[in-house]
């Protein structure tokens, strides 16, 4: 599927006849990574940012396993990422297929592969349309060039995520299958806890009107913990309890700690501290939480549901609770806690969905992993308009506190720590302030 | 079972799957574990064994297609 020099120039020709706008922005971008041909391989294929564009091997046999994704009855169909063209070959042999849209999610990889290979069989199908990224929508059916949705442009990364976690949902509902019936049972072991219990509506409007800071344990919290023990006394504080180490060893305590995480693994967020320390500080679980955490807690208890599934169903009938909103990180439920509670402002502090200088967590934190190094090459832009590593997970937490925000117009949410990622809806805390 | 499982990562990978790849990945290598635990010829292992670490290689860069590349043609045909 390789070019002669005829085929290739033809290729940006055929782009700029037919879709100028496309080809201005190929003319216009700027190389942000290094772009090489491979011909060591059996096939010849592109390396992006040191990655393969497609495979080395059979890039035929790659695009119809791609192509897969797409039921073989479509007549519209979405291809995320041009890469060498190969996967909209394999969908324009469908005679049944009438409008294929190519979206380009890398301007320097599309202007590489459009440079050294040769696209003009496809890109001359009246059939497709090529479309920029920032001016493309999600759509299904769809499939993906993999490594495009790695180097993506940055106005496309909102794109990028849909595909993402489009891609990733089958997977999660599985895990999520998979783990319902392990919840299930811790769930019904700590029945007579949360019977015995409080209810975390107990806290609703106790913090009306306030600024309330959730804490999280992302990398940023180092550099905030100055500014929380300065304002400690003016603010409700509401930590997770992966947090509680590195406030701890500021003598920083939360009025309110939160978990929901089933594991037992959490009862090394306690590891080190004075737990007679946090008798007055209640903590918000959801039933799913090991015994053993509960049982190691010294300050009050106070029990909350989280999703809307068959998980609490049961139960929640029995003993009706709180109910917070939790999509996959304790961090939701800390947020949703603390407007709940009535704070007029909610600020965000060491909640990063990403690893900044490649580290996981705030120094002391539980799971403290400063080594850690993301391999899913997905990035984010940071409140510096740079890249910061992230990953798939991340980025679903993300998007939907994104969501949770444009939900709840009346709280006014502070971002604090800008080589986090930006969330959309926040304003970062130095602004806020300044103003 | 073993090669069922290596393809679930492969298809997986080469869709952009990367949870459901990764899973597959960590089985397959468990399964390969206790299969060359079992083996009777040294020769498979001392085979695979740069393959294995290519592999390792190009997951730590996050290379999900070379992964995938090296599973399906150079990984698979020797199992």
């Amino acid at each position: 599927m390789g070019g002669d020099e005829q085929g290739l120039s033809e290729s940006l020709g055929l782009i700029q006849r037919r879709w100028p706008q496309v080809f201005a922005a190929l003319d216009e971008g700027l190389d942000t990574f290094a772009v090489e041909r491979v011909d060591s391989g059996p096939e010849a294929t592109l390396r992006v940012d040191g990655l393969l564009l497609t495979s080395g091997y059979n890039r035929l046999a790659e695009a119809q396993t791609q192509a897969q994704l797409i039921p073989d009855d479509a007549t519209e169909a979405w291809v995320y990422g041009a890469a060498l063209g190969d996967l909209p070959r394999v969908l324009l042999e469908r005679p049944q297929l009438q409008s294929l849209h190519v979206v380009l999610l890398s301007v320097p990889c599309a202007r590489a592969s459009f440079r050294l290979f040769d696209h003009t069989d496809w890109l001359a199908d009246d059939r497709v349309s090529l479309e920029l990224g920032w001016e493309a929508s999600f759509n299904k059916p769809f499939a993906a060039a993999p490594t495009e949705l790695k180097v993506v442009d940055g106005m496309s990364t909102a794109l990028r995520d849909q595909v993402l976690l489009e891609l990733s949902h089958d997977f999660q509902a599985e895990v999520f299958r998979t783990q319902r019936k392990q919840l299930q049972q811790q769930t019904e072991h700590n029945f007579l806890r949360v019977a015995s219990d409080g209810d975390a509506a107990d806290l609703f409007g106790t913090a009306s009107g306030m600024t309330a800071v959730v804490v999280a344990a992302g990398p940023t919290l180092d550099a905030q913990l100055d500014w929380l023990q300065a304002q400690r006394e003016s603010i409700a504080l509401f930590a997770v309890t992966t947090a509680l180490r590195p406030l701890a060893a500021r003598g920083i305590y939360p009025d309110v700690a939160v978990v929901v995480d089933p594991k037992l693994a959490v009862l090394t967020h306690f590891e080190g501290l004075n737990m007679d320390d946090y008798a007055g500080v209640p903590l918000v679980y959801v039933p799913s939480v090991q015994a053993e955490v509960l049982d190691a807690w010294r300050g009050p208890r106070l029990s909350a549901y989280i999703g809307g599934g068959p998980t609490y169903a049961q139960m929640s009938a029995e003993l009706p609770r709180a109910a917070l909103y939790c999509s996959g990180t304790v961090t939701h439920a800390a947020v949703d806690l603390a407007v709940k509670a009535g704070a007029q402002q909610v600020v965000l502090a060491g909640v990063d969905f990403a690893y900044p200088s490649g580290r996981g967590h705030a120094a002391g934190a539980a799971d403290n992993d400063t080594e850690h190094v993301p391999q899913s090459r997905l990035s984010v832009p940071n409140g510096r308009g740079e890249s910061v590593p992230t990953d798939a997970r991340m980025i679903g937490f993300l998007r939907d506190l994104e969501r949770y925000i444009a939900q709840t117009p009346d709280v006014t949410f502070i971002h604090a720590g800008r080589d986090g990622a930006q969330i959309a809806g926040t304003v970062w805390r130095e602004e806020h302030d300044a103003a | 079972m073993l090669l069922e499982t290596l393809e679930e990562a492969v298809v997986s990978f080469r869709c952009g799957r990367e949870g459901a790849a990764n899973f597959a990945v960590a089985a397959f290598t468990d399964e390969l574990g206790t299969a060359l635990q079992n083996a009777q010829d040294p020769r498979v292992v001392h085979s695979l064994l740069p393959w294995l670490r290519e592999v390792m290689t190009a997951q730590e860069k996050g290379d999900h297609l070379r992964v995938a590349d090296i599973l399906e043609y150079e990984i698979a045909p020797l199992l």
